[in-house]
């Protein structure tokens, strides 16, 4: 017996003594890994999932206020914060891209750093353009700095935003890195690779920026011009995500698929489309079937009026389903397209470059039909058709901003370019305001609200923020 | 008689009597010491004979119950013995840290024990929630009355800022930890480490793990309420510590015990639900409508109850059988246990088979060794429920009356849905459903050695392991699978947890007065777990329900592991059996905590003092007893594994390519141990000869330091930091008072009265965080934690009144529009600018257990009690959002689709000077007014779900009759008794709906008052028989 305890005790001893340390060194996450074991190759196509992320979030309720899509209450009623652009801009798109930065630019992988320059600019630009002031130059900086304070609107644009476009095309022209398993970009989703195509990504960034700039600064209307005219020269050329089954793009599982349909088609795009909107009048746009699918025995598409709840008025008998081209699986999430380019080419020249504008308008509705599938004859159709083919004479300003407002279905940019022109009947014609509103005076809503979840976890959030004043750029 | 002598033999003779009372004592065992085989029992005289081989001789009395007596035979031919009752079973000893036991005189600290007939005697197969109503300072709130629902225990108030955080206390059985981990659906697996998750609720009520095991089981349960009792646990009891000791086995003949019940369980409280109305809206019938605000149901028409068509009678099948015995040398208990149930709605049983082997042998006068192995095996299925809306309960309040919901399938098996809104809920319970099956060992073994008379070591090891496999289905049949086409998760949960204890005791008494005890101890626990979850959607085969069926999936796997070393120390020092002052002080090393941090060392004391002693008041016939007692201690606390750095995961692939990202949360590297430090002052008196006892207790604990994951602005990069912040203050005060009222040869009446008054408050929070709220369900109705208020504060509007004492009006409505203006919005305060609106916890809650024996029956009932305490009902808000509940004004069946003239008062002043007229605007109650243009009115508190939750609850009645023993002396049987017992019999309360005591968010979870969407509590009755042989 005595034995038995002093074998017992010095099991213990032994337990005690020498394995304590075996015991307590045990607080590693065997199911995660640490910063050094992540990589650029590794934390690229994250960056890139982020960003499509990012600017599906700012259109999924957002596509709203630009009304391709109505349906929702929260669309009016205030106050609306734009979570689903805050929260994967700040905690996903933004630490991911920098990181990458930080770590490319340590290495002098210029092409790597060259690419998370442009998709974080084009990812800023889009923030700015939603809440104006935003978190920047104090961001992204974890516990050293727990409130960071928000940066002008004006500071985004003129100073940082610009800093990130010049460094996106400077790091992609830099010659590759000399370490030969960072020469050619991995893992990246969007173009392989190929570094020509994102110095074009980041030119037609940069014609976006310019465009959005000539508000506050004309000359840059000249700007936005060259730059779109060394952006893509096709549709294979867009920056865009493309998706795939086994992860349907998020609009899928949003409206695409759902059973109860959140929202639907508005009446004013469908109007538009329908050859009824008081602009391309007559004219049935053969994207509208492919856009959204018509159910039961009425042949006219109708859209539900802006304001109106789903289900409120029985004759809206439109609807995004798992057929229509942008709410399908598969379908991409568009970041900045040739269409695109070639609509800011149509308006910056309208004024100093009439038949290269009007040129530009049709490439850009021909790019925008053959992009979803259009047949060849029904795109010479429509755009033969004289109330859309016009002529440069003719051409006006309204009809270039409503093109580009069916070609960028359900992107947030077109809310831009709605608050560049101040909901302006001319340009967009025949638009107007939601029938419910629960704005106080049912005013246009001219950017978001404070984040929801930022007072309270942040002491410098800008004071006074409503979504009715119109931010710097469109003031 | 020589011939006896000449065997060296003396036959000895006398009765066995109770010292107290006299009586005589059947069954005694009279051994000779030295010679165990020699024994004999006493006859039901109480006499026995026995010959012993001489004068030097010691027989050895012992009887259950009381205290083992030795006696030298010397020249003695008759020994009378009165035996002495044994200080436990009379209730006078407790089990507190290690298993020791102690003399109640002798604690400085809050111990309640709750005895194990009272908990079989509820036949609750979940044991924690047999202790609702009987401890003070515990709150018990179970999840709902799904089969295998979990239940909270909270002792002395939530001390922790994050809401998702486990505030449960530490669960001991036989001296060896236990798991009570509830692994919430969508949660990780691991102790602690549900930063994140069960914010949407626990959508399938899982089980609280302390819930396996058999309550037949079980002896007593202690519970150690406040930090200086359960110190020497450690960092693992900082939330107090419930202390079970299992049954064993008994010297003397070999008991078998045979215990069945029965039961009828039904939902015995259901909110009123409209019958006048049918499918549509706007008094416009539209059969594929789900909301109910069409036209008046023509009469003649079927009318269905939603309640009646949902729910069923459950019932609980009880068997459990247990044989124990054993000689002075070894003992042993055996059980085998069995439960099966079926609940109140369709697809919901839980079954649960116990198995458990107890043995103790006293292998010599020094040593003395046990073991315990107990297996577990439970397999439970449920329909989804929870906070969302899509639950078979939800569903069913939604449901319009004039649809038949029993009609819910299609000749060709397909769903019969009248509108595409809303599932049929017995269609939904079919087909969104969780199934789980557990296997678990709990096994220990223990040595006990004394070296001297004075000191013993005792070491005790033990593990409890438990494996539990989760399939919840979605098939997409249902509306919430059809955008992902079905879903499947087959979850693999492990949970290992190893612990060591060594305790050396010495015991001396110094000098004629002092008595000293000291421990020295070592524990060393590891606890590791495993967390496999596959997981997609897109169902390839309509009714395949494996993750094999699906064409989107992912795996994933999070394994924990967490290791403790403790060594430990407890003086305790006893003056005159008058003072006693204990010290303690314990130092524990964590491995979850950054090196330089994770040593840390926390102390406690506490002294007793008995006045009645030095006042003499022993023997005095109105007040024998009283004591003070008062301590200081503080407990330390470690972190979850991993929240130190910073790391980085794996996204799942994409495009063929997976990535990787940095995580949201910041770790921090110098997080320290959480504190919680606690004074406890106590009174415990005894009049009339011990039988009326009052023990009170006033205690304050704070819980400083707090590991808590913060809120961050994601503009950091993050969305949350870990690090030690925030305060808060828990201040109870507990009364028990236990009197013996009646006491007389066939009748007794004994009572026992418990109270609770807890109040917590926030006395700080993170830096630059204002605030942290919950807001789960409605942006209308949420709970807030900041500086200066209380865990469970609720926020939100409600209808604003006429706040001028001095007006004639004060106390009105304020009408505007002829609707009601809510929070004050006509003096300008913005609407997203909430108020405080009330408290999720009761201002004080307690029990009144009374028990009654006449001859050989038994009777007893429990109430208890909640006064205050606000309870959002999220069912409520559902049946208003479709208009097919009752609202308390009745707006929705007497004045729906009616013009009515809200009792208020209209200002036709201005806001700074108001002037109060009659409100005489007649406006439309229907479902469209209620939606959009009185939305305010709508969402005002008082409307919403928003309810006083206070409650008188008839918790337990039982009654129990034995047949006498003079007709059992020619059966085999010792005992056998038939019962009926009822639980939750009857309620009053003021809230309207389902219970208002059950959590939607169940146990795990810090979050309180959240009710309504569960499968409701039941009312239970019970048919019972026990016998014994």
């Amino acid at each position: 017996m005595r034995k038995l305890l002093n074998n017992i005790t010095m099991a213990l001893g032994v337990l005690l003594l020498v394995s304590c340390g075996d015991l307590l060194d045990v607080n590693t996450d065997p199911s995660r890994v640490s910063a050094g074991e992540a990589t650029l190759p590794t934390l690229l196509p994250s960056a890139q999932r982020f960003t499509a992320n990012t600017l599906y979030g700012a259109a999924q309720y957002g596509a709203q206020y630009p009304q391709y899509l109505t349906g929702q209450a929260i669309g009016q009623f205030t106050p609306y914060g734009f979570d689903q652009l805050w929260q994967p801009f700040y905690s996903d798109a933004f630490p991911t891209l920098q990181d990458i930065i930080t770590r490319a630019e340590a290495v002098g992988a210029f092409n790597y750093s060259g690419i998370a320059k442009t998709l974080l600019a084009l990812n800023l630009m889009t923030v700015a353009d939603v809440y104006g002031d935003a978190p920047y130059s104090q961001a992204n900086q974890g516990t050293d700095n727990l409130y960071p304070c928000y940066d002008k609107m004006e500071d985004l644009y003129q100073t940082h935003i610009i800093a990130l476009l010049e460094e996106a095309l400077s790091d992609l022209a830099q010659p590759l890195p000399s370490l030969p398993s960072l020469r050619t970009v991995q893992n990246d989703l969007i173009y392989g690779g190929d570094l020509a195509k994102w110095t074009k990504a980041a030119h037609a960034i940069r014609a976006r920026y310019f465009l959005h700039l000539s508000e506050k600064q004309p000359g840059a209307l000249a700007t936005a011009a060259q730059e779109a005219s060394l952006a893509f020269s096709s549709n294979a050329d867009d920056l865009q995500l493309l998706h795939e089954q086994q992860n349907p793009n998020p609009w899928f599982g949003f409206i695409g698929n759902a059973t109860n349909k959140p929202m639907q088609p508005s009446s004013y795009v469908v109007d538009l489309m329908s050859g009824r909107g008081g602009r391309f009048q007559g004219a049935a746009d053969p994207r509208l079937p492919i856009y959204m699918t018509r159910s039961g025995t009425n042949p006219t598409y109708v859209g539900l009026t802006p304001g109106r709840l789903v289900g409120d008025q029985p004759t809206a008998n439109v609807n995004l389903t798992t057929a229509s081209w942008h709410t399908r699986d598969v379908a991409p999430i568009q970041l900045i397209t040739y269409a695109e380019t070639q609509f800011i080419l149509a308006e910056a020249l309208f004024n100093t470059n009439r038949a290269e504008s009007y040129l530009a308008y049709r490439r850009g509705i021909e790019a925008s039909m053959r992009k979803v599938g259009v047949a060849e004859a029904d795109i010479t159709a429509y755009v033969d058709n004289p109330a859309v083919g016009l002529s440069p004479a003719t051409l006006t300003l309204a009809d270039i901003l409503l093109q580009k407002y069916i070609a960028l279905f359900l992107q947030i940019e077109t809310w831009t370019d709605m608050r560049r022109y101040q909901y302006d009947p001319s340009v967009y014609v025949g638009l107007e305001k939601p029938v419910i509103n629960q704005l106080p005076g049912n005013p246009w809503v001219q950017r978001s609200n404070l984040a929801d979840e930022e007072p309270g976890v942040n002491t410098c959030v800008p004071s006074g923020v409503t979504q009715t004043s119109p931010l710097w750029l469109f003031q | 008689m020589g011939s006896l002598y000449s065997y060296g033999q003396i036959r000895i003779t006398g009765q066995v009597t109770s010292g107290k009372t006299n009586e005589v004592l059947a069954g005694v065992t009279v051994l000779e010491r030295d010679n165990p085989t020699n024994g004999v029992a006493t006859g039901p005289d109480g006499r026995y004979t026995i010959a012993v081989s001489g004068p030097n001789a010691v027989l050895v009395f012992s009887f259950i119950g009381y205290r083992t007596r030795e006696v030298p035979v010397g020249n003695q031919q008759t020994i009378n013995v009165g035996l002495a009752e044994d200080a436990r079973a009379l209730g006078e000893v407790v089990v507190t840290a290690f298993g020791v036991e102690q003399e109640r005189r002798a604690l400085s600290y809050a111990v309640q024990e709750v005895d194990s007939r009272l908990i079989q005697e509820t036949n609750q197969p979940n044991a924690i929630n047999a202790l609702r109503g009987r401890v003070a300072g515990v709150s018990i709130q179970s999840a709902g009355g799904a089969p295998g629902a979990g239940s909270t225990i909270v002792i002395r108030g939530i001390n922790s800022l994050n809401p998702n955080a486990n505030n449960q206390p530490l669960f001991v059985v036989d001296g060896i930890p236990i798991s009570n981990q509830t692994n919430l659906t969508g949660g990780r697996a691991g102790e602690q480490a549900d930063l994140t998750g069960g914010r949407a609720g626990d959508i399938f009520t899982n089980t609280n793990r302390f819930a396996d095991l058999n309550p037949d089981d079980i002896a007593s349960i202690s519970v150690l309420k406040g930090p200086a009792a359960s110190a020497l646990y450690g960092l693992r009891a900082s939330n107090g510590a419930v202390i079970i000791t299992t049954k064993s086995g008994q010297a003397g003949k070999t008991t078998y015990n045979f215990r069945t019940s029965f039961s009828v369980d039904d939902v015995y409280r259901t909110p009123p639900m409209q019958e006048r109305y049918s499918r549509g809206i706007n008094g416009v019938y539209n059969p594929t409508d789900y909301r109910a605000d069409g036209p008046p149901i023509p009469p003649g028409e079927r009318v269905y109850d939603q309640w009646d068509q949902v729910f069923r009678t459950g019932h609980q099948f009880q068997n459990n059988f247990s044989v124990s015995g054993g000689t002075e040398q070894a003992t042993f208990y055996a059980s085998l246990g069995r439960l099966d149930q079926t609940g109140v709605v369709p697809n919901s049983e839980f079954e649960r088979t116990t198995a458990k082997v107890t043995g103790a042998l006293k292998a010599s006068d020094r040593v003395r060794v046990d073991a315990s192995a107990n297996f577990i095996n439970s397999q439970g299925t449920n329909p989804r429920s929870g906070v969302g809306g899509s639950g078979v309960v939800s569903y069913a309040s939604r449901y319009a009356p004039d649809v038949d919901m029993l009609n819910y399938l299609n000749p060709d098996g397909t769903q019969n849905r009248y509108s595409t809104q809303l599932d049929n809920p017995l269609f939904f319970a079919e087909n969104a459903y969780q199934e789980e099956d557990l296997n678990r060992i709990i096994g220990n073994v223990g040595l006990n050695y004394k070296f001297t008379d004075w000191l013993a070591l005792d070491y005790r090891a033990g593990i409890d392991y438990y494996s539990n496999n989760r399939r919840i289905i979605t098939r997409p049949t249902v509306l919430i699978a059809a955008t992902s086409r079905g879903s499947i998760s087959e979850q693999s949960l492990t949970y290992q947890e190893i612990n060591s204890n060594l305790l050396l005791t010495g015991e001396r008494q110094l000098g004629e007065n002092l008595g000293l005890t000291v421990s020295l101890g070592n524990q060393v626990t590891a606890i590791n777990t495993t967390d496999v979850i596959g997981s997609g959607t897109n169902f390839i085969l309509p009714d395949f329900n494996s993750v094999n069926n699906l064409g989107q999936y992912t795996v994933r796997s999070f394994p924990t592991e967490r290791n403790i070393i403790g060594v430990f120390g407890d003086a305790k020092l006893n003056y005159k059996e008058t003072v006693f002052l204990n010290v303690t002080g314990r130092n524990d090393w964590s491995s979850t905590l950054p090196v330089a941090n994770r040593s840390f060392f926390y102390p406690s004391v506490s002294l007793a003092y008995i006045f009645s002693e030095t006042l003499g008041l022993s023997q005095n016939r109105f007040f024998n007893y009283g004591k003070i007692r008062a301590s200081y201690a503080e407990v330390g606390k470690d972190a979850a594994p991993y929240l130190l750095g910073t790391y980085y995961s794996t996204l799942p692939p994409f495009l063929g390519v997976a990535g990787i990202r940095q995580s949201t949360t910041i770790g921090s590297e110098r997080l320290r141990p959480e504190r919680t430090k606690g004074i406890e002052l106590g009174v415990e008196l005894a009049f009339l000869g011990n039988r009326l006892r009052v023990d009170a207790n006033y205690a304050i604990q704070n819980s400083v330091d707090q590991i808590v994951p913060i809120p961050t602005s994601r503009a950091t990069g993050f969305i949350t930091y870990v690090a030690n912040a925030g305060e808060i203050q828990n201040r109870v005060i507990e009364l028990v008072v236990d009197a013996e009222v009646l006491k007389a040869r066939d009748f007794s009446w004994s009572s026992i009265f418990n109270f609770t008054r807890l109040r917590g408050k926030v006395v700080s929070m993170p830096e630059g965080v204002d605030v942290i709220t919950f807001q789960p369900e409605s942006p209308w109705v949420k709970q807030r934690i900041q500086t200066g208020g209380r865990p469970g504060d609720w926020y939100g509007w409600e209808l604003s009144r006429v706040n001028d004492p001095g007006d004639p009006a004060h106390g009105r409505l304020v009408i505007i529009n002829g609707y009601p203006d809510v929070n004050n919005n006509w003096l300008g305060t913005p609407l997203a600018q909430d108020t405080h609106i009330g408290n999720a916890f009761p201002d004080f809650e307690g029990g009144w257990n009374n028990s009654f024996t006449f001859k050989n029956f038994s009777f007893s009932f429990l109430f208890n009690f909640r006064k205050g305490g606000d309870a959002f009902d999220i069912n409520r808000r559902m049946r208003y959002g479709s208009a097919g509940g009752e609202s308390p004004t009745g707006a929705e069946t007497n004045l729906r689709n009616r013009l009515v003239i809200f009792d208020g008062v209209i200002n036709t002043g201005t806001r700074e000077a108001p002037v109060w007229v009659e409100n005489t605007t007649p406006v439309v109650i229907d479902v469209s007014s209620l939606y959009s243009q009185s939305f305010r009115y709508r969402l005002a508190k008082e409307f919403n779900g928003f309810q006083d939750a206070s409650v008188l609850r008839l918790q337990n009645v039982s009654l129990s009759y034995s047949l006498p023993k003079t007709l059992l002396a020619k059966t085999p049987f010792s005992n056998l008794t038939a019962s009926v017992t009822g639980n939750n019999l009857w309620m009053t309360s003021p809230f309207i709906g389902f219970d208002p005591e059950q959590s939607a968010y169940g146990p795990g979870s810090n979050v309180f008052g959240y009710v309504g969407t569960n499968i409701p509590a039941t009312r239970s009755i019970y048919f019972g028989l026990n016998a014994t042989f």
